[in-house]
C-alpha cells in the first residue's frame, strides 16, 4: 500500500524551494532573451509544479510581459503557448505559436498544436501532428501526448503501451516526469478497476518523486474508487496541505459528502467555488468547467448549465461538451443532455469518464439500449468528475 | 473527463536537467611500454567534469570497447569509386558490429567514490574489480596480467580553438543564445570557410567585441541567416581574416577521465599478429525506471532505435541504461555527424557512409575555396570557385566526384618518426579513419593520429588538413601547424589554427594526463 506521506525534505519541496530561491534571486529585468527565457521558464515551472491559480496568474503576467519585451523570441512564444494550453486558452495558444515565424512548424510548436487540437476534439489533426514527431524523435513527451490521445479514444491498452515507451525514454535525471507518466498509467488502470495495478503505479510515482501532491491526488481517486472514503479524505488533505488548489477542495467536498460530513463538505465546496469565481472574474477560462461540475454536484442545474455554456463558447472538445450535457441532465433536461452527449461521443472520444457519464445520461433520457451498449464499469462510475 | 493530461503539466522543456556527465569529449589511444618493458596500450576516455573534477555522476555508466586484429587489407589506391567505399564498409562492419567479440571495460562509480569496473570478454575471461577513484591503481587480472587504471579528475587534454572551428562552420550556439525551440538555427546556412566572409556580420570577428564566441554570447538576431556576399573579408592591407585565433579555448578546464594501461597480451591472444587495437567508448545514463529499484525492467527497450544494433546482446545491467553519447574519432561527431543524437552510433556508424560522403562534400565546398584563396592546394574539386559555397547534397553519388581525392588520398605525415621500426605500414586514408568511428591504434607506430591518438596530437588542425592536397610537394598532416606558413600567408592573425600544445605539460608516466586545475 502506498504511503505518500511527505518526507522531511521531499523532492517536491526541494524543487519548489530551489525554484523560489531562483526566482527571488533573479532580477526583475533580464538583460537578454536567454535570461528572459530562463526567468519565464522558472515561473512556468513553479506554476506547473504547484498548479495554484496564484502561480498561474503570476506566470501569465510575467511571461506575457517578457514575450512582449523580447518580441519575436521563439522560446518565449513557446512558453506562452504552453501556459495557454494548460489554462485552456486555445485561441491564445494558437496566436502565440503563430506570432513568431517558424515556431508553429517546429517540433515543439507541432506538439503544442496537437495539444490544442486534442483539447478541441480534433483527434485526427492531433494524430497527424504527433505521429511524425514520434517517428522522428521519439521524445518521451510526444509519446505521452499520443498515449493521451489513445486514452481519450478509449484505446487504453494502446495508451498504456505508449506510456511505457515514454517511460523508457526517461532517465534518472527526469524522475518527476517519470512519476507523472506513472500517474497517467495509474489513471488508466483505475478506469478499468485494476486497483492493484493503479496502486503499484502510484507507488512508483511516489518513489520516483516524493512529496508530490499529484500522487496523493491520484491516491485519493483510487481510494474513492475502492470505496475507502476515509482514506481518500486523508490523501486529498495531504495533497491540499502542500498546494492550495481549489480542485482539491472540491474533491475533499465530494468525499466528505460520501462520509456524511455535510458541513465540512459545504465549507470545502464554498472555498473551491470562491477560487473558481475569482478566476472567472478575471475572465480566465480554466475553471469554468469546474464551476459547472461543482454546481452540478450540488444539484444546481441552472448554474451548471450557465457555466458549462460559457466554457462551450470557448472550447469545442468532448470534455467541454460532456460537461454541458451533464449540466443539462442535472437541470432536469435529459433530452438536451443526451443530444449533447451524442455530440461529445461523435468526436470519437470514448474514454472511461465519458462513457460513464454518457451511460448515466442515456438512462436519464430513457435511452436504456444506448446506456447498455456503453456498459460502463463500476470503477468508471465511481470516478465521478 | 480529464483534459489536464498533456505533458505541459510537468513542463517538459526548459527545465529538464541536462545529462552533462554523459557528454564524452575525447578518446585517446597509443602504445607504450610499461615499467617492465611489456607492450601495452593506453586508452583514455574523457568527459565532462560533472558534478566536478574527481567526482562522478552516480547515474552514469561508461563503456570502453576494444578489439584487436590485423591491419585491414584495403582497396587499391587506384580504385576510388563509391562502390569501393561501400565494399570496404561491408568488409569491416562485421568486425565492429556489436556482438562479434569486442572486449569491454565498463565503469560505474557510486556515491562513496568507489568504482565498479567490469572487464568483459577479454582473452583471459571476464572479471570485476572495485577500485578507488583519483589514484593510480594496479589491477591483477586473470592470466597473470597486471593492468593500471586511473579513474578521476584531470586537466582537459584537448587543446583547441573550438570557437574558431564553430566560426568556420557558422555554428550559432557558440556565439548566440539560440532558441531551444528552433534547433535548425544551430548550424546556419552560410558557407563554411577558413577565411571570414565579407559582410558575414553574424560570425565575423569584431575587435570591439573580442570575447564574442569565447566568453560572450548575444541573442540571435532575427534572420535571414543566409549570406549574399561575393568575397572574403579583407583588411586595409589586403589580408584575409582567419576564422581561427590559435587560442586554447580549453585552457584551465578539467575533465573526468577513465584511463587504462593494458598489456597487449591481455587484449589479444595473438599480440604478434593483432597489431591494431581499435577502441571506442559510450556513455549511458540510468533509466528513470531503474533508479527506483522496485521496478522491473521494461521490455520496450527493444523498440529503442539507437540501441537497435545492440538489441540481442544487451545484458541485464545495460538494459537499465540508455545510450547517450559515443566517441571514437575526433570530429567524427562534431564535424561529420552534425552532432545529431540519432547519429550516436559509435563504431556502428556504417549506415552513415553515404551521409559521411555528402557531409564531407558539403564541408569541402566551404573549406576548399578558402584553402585555394590562401594560395594552398586543396584536394577538393571546387571548380575554381572564388569564394566558399554553401552547398548540400541529397545523393552521395553526386557528391563523390567532388570529394573523391579527399576521401581516397593517403594522409601523409611530415617524417617517419610515427613508424619507428620502419615497417611496411600503409598510410591511412580519410574514409578508413572515420568509418568505423573507432580509434584504431597501430601498435607498430607511435600511435600519433590517425594511427591512434596521442595526447600531444593537434588533431583539430590535422582534421582540417584532410582537405589539403597531400600530393602537393611538402604537404602533410602537420602542414597547417607550421608558423612559417602563416607568417607568409595573406591572412590575419598569423597563427596556426589551433594551439600547438596543451596549456599544461602532460605527464611522462601513467596516467599521462595532467593533474586537474
Amino acid at each position: 500500500v502506498v504511503n505518500a506521506e511527505p518526507a522531511a525534505a521531499s523532492d517536491y519541496h526541494s524543487e519548489l524551494a530551489r525554484l523560489e530561491a531562483d526566482l527571488a534571486a533573479a532580477g526583475p529585468a533580464p538583460g537578454d532573451a536567454a535570461a528572459a527565457t530562463e526567468l519565464a521558464g522558472r515561473h512556468y515551472a513553479r506554476a506547473a509544479l504547484t498548479a495554484t491559480p496564484e502561480a498561474f496568474t503570476s506566470a501569465t503576467a510575467t511571461i506575457g510581459a517578457l514575450a512582449e519585451r523580447f518580441d519575436g523570441w521563439p522560446d518565449l512564444a513557446v512558453l506562452e503557448a504552453m501556459l495557454h494550453v494548460r489554462l485552456h486558452r486555445l485561441g491564445a495558444a494558437r496566436g502565440a505559436l503563430g506570432r513568431v515565424p517558424g515556431v508553429s512548424e517546429s517540433p515543439r510548436g507541432r506538439a503544442l498544436r496537437a495539444d490544442v487540437a486534442l483539447q478541441d476534439g480534433l483527434f485526427d489533426e492531433a494524430r497527424a501532428l504527433l505521429e511524425p514527431l514520434v517517428a522522428d524523435g521519439c521524445e518521451w513527451d510526444d509519446l505521452a501526448r499520443l498515449a493521451h490521445l489513445e486514452a481519450t479514444l478509449g484505446r487504453d491498452d494502446a495508451a498504456d503501451a505508449l506510456y511505457a515507451r515514454a517511460e523508457d525514454e526517461l532517465t534518472a535525471k527526469q524522475l518527476r516526469s517519470y512519476a507523472w507518466v506513472e500517474l497517467q498509467r495509474a489513471r488508466l488502470d483505475l478506469s478499468s478497476a485494476r486497483f492493484d495495478e493503479a496502486e503499484a503505479h502510484c507507488g512508483r510515482a511516489a518513489a520516483a518523486y516524493s512529496g508530490w501532491w499529484l500522487v496523493d491526488e491520484q491516491l485519493g481517486r483510487l481510494r474513492v474508487a475502492e470505496g475507502r472514503p476515509a482514506e481518500a479524505l486523508e490523501a486529498y488533505e495531504r495533497a491540499h496541505a502542500r498546494t492550495s488548489r481549489p480542485e482539491l477542495e472540491q474533491a475533499i467536498g465530494d468525499v466528505c459528502t460520501s462520509l456524511g460530513r455535510h458541513d465540512q463538505a459545504a465549507r470545502s465546496y464554498d472555498s473551491a467555488r470562491g477560487a473558481y469565481l475569482e478566476s472567472a472574474g478575471r475572465r480566465e477560462p480554466q475553471y469554468l468547467h469546474h464551476l459547472a461540475e461543482l454546481a452540478a454536484t450540488r444539484g444546481d442545474g441552472d448554474e451548471a448549465v450557465r457555466w458549462a455554456r460559457r466554457d462551450r463558447e470557448l472550447r469545442g472538445g468532448p470534455a467541454t461538451i460532456a460537461a454541458l450535457a451533464w449540466a443539462f441532465c442535472i437541470a432536469g433536461e435529459p433530452e438536451q443532455a443526451a443530444a449533447h452527449i451524442d455530440e461529445a461521443l461523435a468526436t470519437g472520444a470514448f474514454d472511461a469518464g465519458l462513457r460513464a457519464r454518457a451511460g448515466a445520461i442515456y438512462r436519464a433520457a430513457g435511452r436504456e439500449a444506448d446506456a447498455d451498449r456503453l456498459a460502463a464499469r463500476p470503477a468508471e462510475l465511481a470516478l465521478g468528475h | 473527463v480529464a483534459d489536464h493530461n498533456d505533458p505541459n503539466a510537468v513542463n517538459s522543456i526548459f527545465s529538464d536537467i541536462d545529462v552533462s556527465a554523459a557528454d564524452v569529449y575525447d578518446l585517446f589511444g597509443f602504445p607504450v611500454r610499461d615499467e617492465s618493458g611489456e607492450e601495452c596500450v593506453v586508452v583514455a576516455l574523457t568527459f565532462a567534469a560533472v558534478p566536478e573534477a574527481g567526482t562522478f555522476d552516480v547515474d552514469m555508466l561508461y563503456r570502453i570497447k576494444l578489439t584487436a586484429g590485423r591491419r585491414l587489407v584495403r582497396p587499391s589506391l587506384d580504385d576510388r569509386s563509391l562502390g569501393t567505399i561501400l565494399a570496404y564498409v561491408d568488409a569491416v562492419k562485421d568486425k565492429y558490429l556489436a556482438g562479434t567479440g569486442a572486449a569491454e571495460i565498463r565503469v560505474r562509480v557510486d556515491e562513496s567514490g568507489e568504482a565498479t569496473v567490469h572487464f568483459y570478454d577479454f582473452p583471459a575471461g571476464s572479471f570485476s574489480r572495485t577500485l578507488p577513484t583519483n589514484e593510480v591503481v594496479s589491477v591483477d587480472a586473470p592470466g597473470g596480467h597486471r593492468l593500471r587504471a586511473f579513474l578521476g579528475g584531470r586537466d582537459d587534454a584537448f587543446f583547441n580553438d573550438l570557437p574558431g572551428f564553430f566560426r568556420s562552420i557558422n555554428y550559432a550556439p557558440q556565439f548566440y543564445n539560440v532558441p531551444q525551440s528552433l534547433p535548425e538555427l544551430r548550424e546556419l546556412p552560410i558557407p563554411k570557410t577558413l577565411l571570414e566572409l565579407e559582410g558575414n556580420e553574424l560570425f565575423n570577428y569584431d575587435p570591439a567585441d573580442p570575447e564574442h564566441g569565447y566568453t560572450v554570447k548575444h541573442d540571435l538576431p532575427p534572420g535571414p541567416y543566409t549570406w549574399q556576399g561575393e568575397g572574403y573579408r579583407r583588411d586595409a592591407n589586403g589580408n584575409f581574416r582567419f576564422v581561427y585565433s590559435g587560442r586554447d579555448a580549453q585552457a584551465g578546464r578539467n575533465v573526468n577521465a577513465l584511463i587504462f594501461e593494458l598489456p597487449l597480451r591481455f587484449v589479444t591472444e595473438a599480440p604478434d599478429d593483432d597489431r591494431v587495437v581499435s577502441t571506442w567508448a559510450e556513455s549511458w545514463v540510468l533509466k528513470a525506471a531503474n533508479k527506483i529499484e522496485t521496478i522491473p525492467d521494461d521490455p520496450f527497450w527493444l523498440e529503442h532505435p539507437r540501441t537497435l544494433l545492440d538489441t540481442f546482446r544487451l545484458d541485464d545491467e545495460l538494459k537499465r541504461y540508455k545510450l547517450v553519447d559515443t566517441v571514437g574519432q575526433p570530429f567524427a561527431d562534431a564535424g561529420l555527424s552534425e552532432r545529431e543524437d540519432k547519429r550516436q552510433l559509435g563504431a556502428n556508424n556504417f549506415w552513415l557512409a553515404p551521409h559521411f560522403v555528402r557531409r564531407l562534400a558539403h564541408l569541402g565546398w566551404g573549406f576548399g575555396p578558402s584553402i585555394s584563396a590562401l594560395g594552398l592546394e586543396t584536394a577538393f574539386d571546387h571548380d575554381d570557385a572564388p569564394v566558399s559555397v554553401h552547398k548540400t547534397y541529397h545523393s552521395a553519388a553526386l557528391a563523390l566526384p567532388r570529394i573523391r581525392k579527399t576521401l581516397f588520398q593517403e594522409l601523409k605525415l611530415p617524417e617517419d618518426s610515427w613508424n619507428p621500426r620502419g615497417l611496411d605500414i600503409p598510410l591511412r586514408r580519410t574514409f578508413e579513419v572515420f568509418i568505423p568511428n573507432v580509434c584504431a591504434i597501430d601498435m607498430d607506430t607511435t600511435g600519433t593520429w590517425p594511427f591512434g591518438r596521442r595526447l600531444e596530437d593537434q588533431v583539430a588542425t590535422r582534421f582540417l588538413s584532410i582537405f589539403l592536397d597531400m600530393d602537393a610537394p611538402g604537404y602533410h598532416l602537420e602542414f597547417l601547424n607550421d608558423q612559417a606558413l602563416w607568417d607568409a600567408a595573406p591572412v590575419e592573425p598569423k597563427t596556426p589554427p589551433n594551439p600547438l600544445r596543451n596549456d599544461t605539460e602532460f605527464l611522462e608516466e601513467f596516467p599521462y594526463l595532467a593533474e586537474p586545475w
